[in-house]
């Protein structure tokens, strides 16, 4: 049963995560293209000193598409779900319905895991030869925290489109909001040393309150 | 199951009400309750703390703590050092101040301001740093083609081009440290990196035994000293100072937190008669002049003002104002004391 949901949500998201993908791995090689831009035209040392003084990460242009890729994977995944009553066949599946509902979110998951990846790996491979060590971690140091509020996003989102009632799904804005203003305190490196695990703390909290927006649907809640 | 995502629900709804709520409070309310105090600079003339100040007609008067007022002409007479240039340009400053011959050239050399802040020394760095030739061949400074990073063995230098160790002069600039007796790794480091400057006086260094240690490069090679503190001294925090007066080499707290100057001629450290400055929580702003010092030190707890001497640093006058206590405790993930993201109440 895993494979045909899977299959199913690959039906529904293929063109975003196409876009998606393209748009991520885009922008970051693009950051990248200026980087290597200004090496050639200004030199490594006049660049390294620039990112030293001014705590230059390189990686400004990718902050808030996580959070894009996050919203818009949650919407092109669950907004069908809902606007055609997919839900309700869903949930009629000879399957465990918490169950569904995991599978779908993994899905979720598992691409947006797919396009932080691809868009790190970018950044890091161009990085990782002419930068030192301490110079490439301020940069990825402010990477980290904006793919994290991208999975906030999407857990969120993805509860509120589930979501059968008004009051809740009003509820659940106002803590996406406010949960990724959170994510986006501070554009310092290292900013976030100290905060990796209630991050991920956050994001575990997010994922679960789409199983509570299905089960409310499940039990007839609706306005 | 559905019990569990509630709690869910409500540990979201309360994290984000304990966070925004008093934030919510203090925006609203703040600006009622919150007092500003007036910027206050010891006058070396009534050896008073004296500010400015506007009145209902928004007029500025100058008042002082003794209960004095003046017109803003007088203001610049009590505080010549500070308003040197608007007593200049009505010609009424005196040759002589406090008994002592005040040109105007010694007065704008052997002024300057000190600030530090908490955010400065617990914010977030990157552990790399550069050292500057400090008798360039050419009369600006420049900056170097290499950073150095502190590890447990020494100093290690890095080819900003090719990103590879200089290991030679990671080598030599280890061992002439060593010769002077410093043990690694080091702790505190501080300089100030900008080629816009009139000298370079390099680096403070405080070492894993808390020995302080001057660090220059001179004609590519390693310029370094010990520089000894009173008995019993154990160096903490670091801060350079290349001042136009060239008198001092910088600042240094120990762990007591007691406050000393570096004096530039003779590398010794001079106490400054302040009860205690903590780098990691206090705000710090010395506003320093060929006379008097007036040092101002801000914690959550209180706002400190000292007069001080600026030939011996001793003690004229204090003045403490505590600030108001905040009764509204939330969470925060910011703080002014470091730059930061983490759970705190406050």
């Amino acid at each position: 049963m895993i494979r045909p949901l899977f299959y199913k949500e690959w039906m529904k998201t293929r063109w975003f995560l196409l876009l998606a993908f393209i748009v991520l791995v885009g922008v970051s090689s693009y950051a990248m293209m200026v980087f290597q831009h200004a090496v050639s035209r200004k030199g490594m040392e006049h660049l390294l000193i620039m990112m030293l003084m001014r705590k230059a990460t390189l990686v400004h242009l990718v902050k808030y598409l996580p959070i894009g890729v996050g919203l818009g994977i949650a919407i092109v995944q669950f907004v069908p779900e809902m606007h055609k009553k997919c839900l309700k066949l869903t949930l009629h599946l000879p399957f465990v319905i918490s169950k569904s509902i995991g599978v779908m979110l993994a899905w979720g998951i598992l691409m947006l895991t797919l396009c932080f990846a691809s868009s790190f790996l970018i950044v890091f491979g161009t990085l990782y030869g002419p930068l030192p060590s301490e110079l490439l971690a301020q940069s990825l140091s402010t990477l980290y925290p904006w793919y994290a509020a991208g999975f906030f996003a999407y857990f969120m989102v993805s509860a509120t489109v589930l979501e059968p009632t008004w009051g809740w799904r009003i509820g659940y804005a106002l803590i996406t909001v406010l949960g990724l203003r959170i994510y986006l305190l501070s554009d310092q490196p290292f900013a976030y040393t100290h905060f990796t695990w209630e991050m991920i703390a956050l994001i575990i909290l997010a994922s679960t309150l789409s199983w509570q927006s299905v089960h409310r649907f499940k039990v007839g809640h609706q306005d | 199951m559905n019990r569990i995502y509630q709690i869910t629900f409500v540990i979201f709804i309360a994290i984000l009400a304990l966070w925004q709520l008093p934030w919510g409070y203090r925006f609203v309310f703040k600006k009622h309750t919150q007092t500003t105090l007036p910027f206050m600079l010891f006058s070396p003339i009534t050896h008073e703390f004296s500010y400015n100040e506007k009145d209902d007609q928004n007029n500025l008067i100058g008042k002082d703590l003794a209960g004095r007022t003046y017109t803003s002409n007088e203001l610049d007479s009590v505080l010549p050092l500070f308003y040197y240039r608007q007593l200049a340009d009505r010609h009424a400053l005196p040759d002589t101040i406090a008994g002592e011959a005040m040109p105007i050239n010694k007065i704008k050399k052997e002024r300057f301001i000190f600030r530090s802040s908490p955010d400065d020394i617990n914010g977030p760095i990157t552990p790399l740093y550069m050292l500057l030739e400090s008798e360039p061949k050419r009369l600006d400074f420049s900056f170097p083609t290499d950073f150095f990073r502190c590890t447990n063995q020494g100093l290690e230098f890095v080819d900003m081009k090719t990103n590879k160790i200089k290991k030679a002069k990671s080598e030599h600039f280890t061992k002439a440290l060593k010769a002077m007796g410093c043990e690694f790794p080091i702790i505190k480091l501080h300089s100030n990196p900008s080629v816009r400057k009139a000298y370079d006086n390099g680096y403070l260094l405080v070492d894993s035994q808390h020995q302080l240690f001057q660090l220059k490069m001179t004609h590519g090679e390693a310029d370094c000293q010990a520089l000894i503190l009173p008995n019993g001294v154990e160096a903490n925090q670091v801060f350079i100072t290349e001042y136009a007066s060239r008198k001092s080499l910088g600042f240094v707290t120990d762990m007591n937190n007691k406050m000393y100057l570096i004096d530039a001629e003779t590398s010794a450290a001079h106490a400054i008669d302040i009860p205690g400055f903590d780098p990691t929580v206090q705000d710090i702003m010395i506003i320093g002049n060929p006379l008097i010092w007036t040092v101002r030190i801000q914690d959550s707890m209180s706002t400190a003002y000292y007069g001080l001497d600026a030939h011996d640093y001793h003690l004229y006058k204090k003045k403490v104002y505590p600030n108001k206590q905040n009764s509204f405790i939330g969470l925060h993930f910011t703080s002014w004391k470091d730059g930061y993201v983490r759970t705190r109440w406050n």
